[in-house]
């Protein structure tokens, strides 16, 4: 399975991976933010540690990106847990324990995060030069 | 001409002769006026009704029937419109693009992180030290060398703008003949019977012509080849150069030499036709540096007291007349 690597390895000729999620070349896009902020991996990238094959998990159209943008208390998680794939938000049944605090839902989770992380306020992060430079 | 009907209107579809713009009617108009106007074309200033004309023809038809206040929200739709007839939309699906690793990764790169490298920039043979910063092996961006005593962090103007050296369109990428894309091989290959046979006349036919060079290896290279050549001439031509300063110095000293100024232990200074804070005067990060740690800094602890003696603070100038003397050409 790994022949290709090794072939690379030898010619010196790098892989050619295919770009999977891709954002147009007129949009400027930083992980690091997302990931400072509470944005999980899987998130946007879907569950990828059970992947055989990547594929795309979501359509990384303006409107998908917008739809987080503009209300991230949906979205976030506790830092610590940007990087694990089974993440689950809060519910009832299995609540999230962050600071101390018990949440039994993804919107006060989200709302006290947006705080925390100090998250720019929606006009901010939805105006058209945030992404368009 | 064709009419058709809109909603009650007549509109002309295909715009006739009269309403067209006479533009030295217009011209004849501007040149008349004065003050600052600001404008986007003769004709727009001269405010003639055939330019509204040509505006409504801009854009697409239905645009020129709204006559009321246009909201952003409905001219971006009107204008979307006619932008996804031409094609320009993501919303299709991107073309392929690949990621490409390195198969052996050069070292100190982490791909995303610039690397400064720290080199000179030499204007006229005077080289000045400079921090290149580079993303992935393309230069972006050219600071000065703080740790280097001849630059502290500084740069001039001709320093900053020789980044856009390396992406001069005009300059070639390779080796070309009569405009046609060779190899450095051809260009070997082309040279060498030239070359061979001025080695049996002593190069009593070549001529090799640079611009002022500073750098020992390359003096070295090229004493080499005169070597080979003993009747060979090398010119050294600079279009802008320092020869008069050089004939100065030999007046003042006898011999051509390069004068270095201790601008911090001075305390009057008086140049004349020596601009030594312009770009291009060698040695003038140095200099700025110099000349700006010798002014009076105000403390803002310390209150200036207007138009009654002012305290005495420590000055490191005796005359503030400084900056006039500097700046007398």
């Amino acid at each position: 399975m790994l022949e290709p690597v090794r072939a690379s390895y030898r010619t010196g000729k790098s892989l050619m991976w295919n770009r999977v999620n891709d954002l147009p070349d007129f949009v400027y896009f930083d992980h690091s933010i997302h990931i400072n902020k509470g944005v999980g991996c899987n998130t946007c990238h879907g569950p990828v540690d059970r992947m055989p094959l990547m594929f795309n998990y979501a359509s990384l159209q303006m409107e998908f990106c917008l739809d987080c943008h503009r209300d991230a208390a949906k979205y976030l998680r506790p830092r610590d847990q940007v990087f694990n794939m089974r993440y689950q938000q809060p519910s009832g049944a299995q609540p999230v324990i962050y600071n101390g605090k018990e949440y039994k839902d993804q919107l006060s989770l989200g709302t006290d995060l947006v705080k925390e992380y100090k998250l720019r306020t929606v006009a901010d992060i939805t105006s058209c030069s945030t992404c368009h430079r | 001409m064709k009419t058709q009907d809109q909603g009650g209107k007549r509109e002309e579809v295909c715009p006739g002769k009269k309403g067209k713009l006479d533009f030295e009617a217009a011209r004849a108009q501007v040149t008349g006026t004065t003050g600052p106007q600001f404008w986007r074309s003769l004709e727009e200033l001269a405010g003639s009704p055939e330019f509204t004309e040509m505006m409504h023809r801009e854009f697409p038809k239905g645009a020129s029937e709204w006559l009321d206040d246009v909201s952003r929200r409905g001219f971006l739709k009107l204008m979307g419109a006619s932008l996804a007839l031409a094609g320009m939309t993501a919303c299709t699906k991107q073309p392929l693009e690949s990621i490409v690793p390195y198969v052996e990764q050069p070292e100190n790169v982490v791909p995303g992180k610039p690397l400064f490298y720290a080199t000179a920039f030499t204007l006229s043979g005077y080289a000045t030290p400079v921090l290149v910063e580079s993303h992935m092996f393309r230069p972006t961006k050219i600071e000065g060398n703080d740790k280097h005593p001849a630059s502290q962090g500084g740069t001039d103007i001709f320093a900053q703008a020789s980044i856009l050296q390396m992406y001069d369109p005009d300059r070639s990428q390779t080796a070309t003949y009569l405009g046609e894309v060779r190899t450095y091989a051809n260009f070997i290959e082309a040279i060498e019977p030239v070359v061979n046979e001025q080695k049996a006349k002593q190069g009593i036919g070549l001529r090799i012509l640079t611009q002022t060079i500073s750098s020992p290896t390359q003096a070295d290279q090229l004493r080499a080849i005169l070597k080979v050549f003993p009747q060979a001439k090398w010119h050294v031509y600079e279009p802008i150069n320092r020869d008069n300063v050089m004939e100065g110095a030999k007046l003042a000293f006898g011999e051509p030499v390069e004068t270095q100024y201790k601008l911090d232990a001075a305390d009057v200074i008086v140049a004349l036709d020596a601009d030594f804070l312009y770009a291009g005067f060698p040695g003038n990060t140095r200099y700025i540096r110099d000349f700006a740690n010798r002014r009076p800094r105000f403390r803002q602890d310390e209150p200036v007291v207007r138009g009654g003696k002012r305290r005495q603070r420590n000055r490191r100038e005796s005359r503030s007349s400084l900056a006039d003397a500097c700046g007398g050409r």
